[in-house]
């Protein structure tokens, strides 16, 4: 998992839904969007279609906005991670996300987020549309 | 190279922590008046509520700061710091070194008027501040400050089930960080958890005979056993001043972009240092946690020699009535000189605006749904104009190179 990197290719995406899905499931045990770590934008007009996940920044505002020590960077897997004893559910690092991606679960009352799945992102391999993949960060850098 | 930091809150652990990560093989000296390891300030609240425990503020353990390399001095006071021939002074002994920075922190206000430091009075900036605090029993608790901590303060008290009243001596509640519209709902959302909420009136004198009785404000008298400030923060800058060291309007410690003081080697960083708001370019104390972790990180490099330049301070704050969720990003209507176009919206009891100045996202207050204020604050730091976003919206191209722009924009600013 060391060097491999989430990619979407957004021409792909038909907008299905199956990562959410997926991703809730196998995160929550249940299939909701609420829930999902990924998340797909749709834009009906145009037919197009964005997911959007964590971007892993370097330095991350989340990062620097967990007051509760409950988050860190976890560098196996090169992302920030929550940890969810840790976690005081004040909410600071969901309003410093620039994506909007670190999400509050209301239910546990702490902030959840992508991990990768642990390093076999199921939102990938359920993708049936080629749209997410998770390939080595050598091979994505060379098709730029 | 020895590198000296003055203080272990998150501005001088983080600081410690980034020389260490970049250049292992500095030795970094840290000086705190306070023994404990890295606590959460901004967590008291959560523990004096009764939703933590008191062991879970703590963020770092003693051993951590062994293994990562950092030398605590702890349990002294630092005197003075001799910027010429390089020496921390405390109160036990002295130490040479090549660089410093100030983590001195802030400290609670409390004003100077009778009976302000009355037994039953507290502040809620430091651990201690909470041991004496959970050690008292009180049955009526008035809270003078309604920012952040006022508001966090009076929810832990009124959930441990004592009557509240705060007193605020402006119009309204929160008045730094929210305009009047948003900061009377919140008043509102206060009051129907039990709070009673007194605006516009100054606290004058406080008496009584063992502890606190009598509060007076310059309309009314209000009986009470114990007080609890929360009307801001200043900056410790003392010992800045001792050593020399240019202190800014706004009374914390002048620095420049790279976090320097005006003194060779010298740098600050977190809530003693004045930094700039990256909105308006204007100094000031930010006094808040992620600014000072950055400020940190911006110190720390360039104190090695990894030139790195500071963006400025952003707010962000969250809090909560009773699970009701409120946010403040960037900056209010009063900060600036020019007019402020407000695009406002409601839906259910969610309530959100933005502003805009010179058509450009200034600022977001937003009440229950805060999903996207996060990339909403993105925008404002980022200085994106309503030009921008109506562009996004109407390029499919755009919308799909940052889709979590025209998510926002088509959320909140279709139409404008």
């Amino acid at each position: 998992m060391e060097g491999q990197v989430i990619t979407f290719n957004r021409e792909k995406c038909v907008g299905c839904g199956t990562c959410e899905m997926i991703c809730s499931l196998v995160n929550e045990g249940i299939c909701s969007t609420r829930l999902s770590r990924i998340r797909v934008v749709r834009f009906p007009r145009e037919a197009r279609n964005a997911p959007i996940t964590c971007a892993a920044c370097e330095n991350a505002s989340c990062l620097l906005a967990c007051v509760a020590g409950a988050l860190y960077f976890d560098e196996s897997l090169g992302m920030p991670r929550v940890n969810s004893e840790q976690c005081i559910g004040c909410r600071q690092c969901n309003v410093s996300c620039p994506f909007g991606h670190m999400n509050f679960h209301q239910e546990k009352d702490i902030a959840f987020k992508c991990e990768l799945c642990d390093g076999d992102p199921q939102c990938a391999q359920f993708c049936w549309t080629g749209a997410i993949e998770y390939p080595e960060k050598e091979q994505v850098l060379l098709k730029d | 190279m020895i590198i000296a930091v003055i203080g272990n809150g998150a501005a001088g652990y983080v600081a410690a922590e980034t020389i260490k990560r970049h250049k292992p093989e500095a030795e970094v000296m840290m000086f705190a008046r306070e023994s404990y390891p890295l606590y959460s300030p901004c967590a008291l609240p959560d523990c004096l509520g009764g939703d933590l425990e008191r062991a879970r503020l703590f963020l770092k353990k003693a051993e951590d700061y062994r293994s990562n390399g950092i030398e605590t001095i702890f349990g002294q006071t630092v005197e003075k710091i001799d910027v010429k021939e390089r020496l921390v002074i405390t109160d036990q002994a002295v130490y040479h070194y090549d660089r410093v920075i100030m983590a001195t922190g802030s400290k609670a206000v409390i004003p100077p008027i009778p009976g302000a430091r009355l037994p039953g009075t507290f502040t809620l900036k430091s651990l201690d501040d909470l041991d004496s605090m959970l050690n008292y029993k009180p049955q009526r608790v008035i809270v003078v400050g309604s920012g952040n901590i006022g508001m966090e303060a009076a929810g832990a008290m009124r959930d441990r089930g004592f009557r509240v009243t705060m007193i605020e001596a402006q119009d309204h509640v929160m008045p730094r960080l929210f305009d009047k519209k948003p900061a009377h709902m919140l008043q509102n959302m206060l009051e129907q958890t039990g709070i009673r909420v007194i605006t516009g009136e100054q606290v004058q004198t406080m008496d009584g005979r063992t502890r606190v009785e009598v509060v007076e404000t310059d309309r009314s008298i209000l009986e009470c056993d114990m007080l609890i400030w929360a009307v801001g923060l200043s900056p410790e800058c003392s010992l800045a001043r001792e050593s020399g060291i240019e202190v800014g309007p706004t009374r914390g410690i002048k620095v420049d972009r790279h976090m320097q003081t005006n003194a060779a080697g010298v740098y600050a960083c977190g809530d003693c240092a004045e930094a700039f708001d990256i909105i308006t370019g204007h100094p000031v104390n930010s006094m808040l946690w992620p600014s000072a972790r950055r400020q940190a990180q911006v110190a720390a490099l360039n104190c090695i020699g990894i030139e790195t330049e500071y963006e400025g301070a952003f707010n962000i704050v969250v809090g909560e009535v009773k699970d009701r969720p409120f946010a403040a990003l960037g900056n209010k209507e009063d900060i600036h000189a020019g007019p402020i176009r407000i695009i406002e919206g409601e839906h259910g009891d969610d309530y959100w605006r933005i502003l805009v100045a010179d058509q450009t996202l200034i600022g977001m207050q937003s009440i229950g749904d805060l999903k996207l204020c996060g990339t909403v604050g993105g925008l404002i730091r980022n200085r994106t104009s309503l030009q921008e976003l109506r562009e996004t919206l109407k390029d499919p191209g755009l919308k799909m190179t940052s889709p979590w722009a025209a998510e926002a924009a088509q959320r909140y600013l279709a139409g404008f």
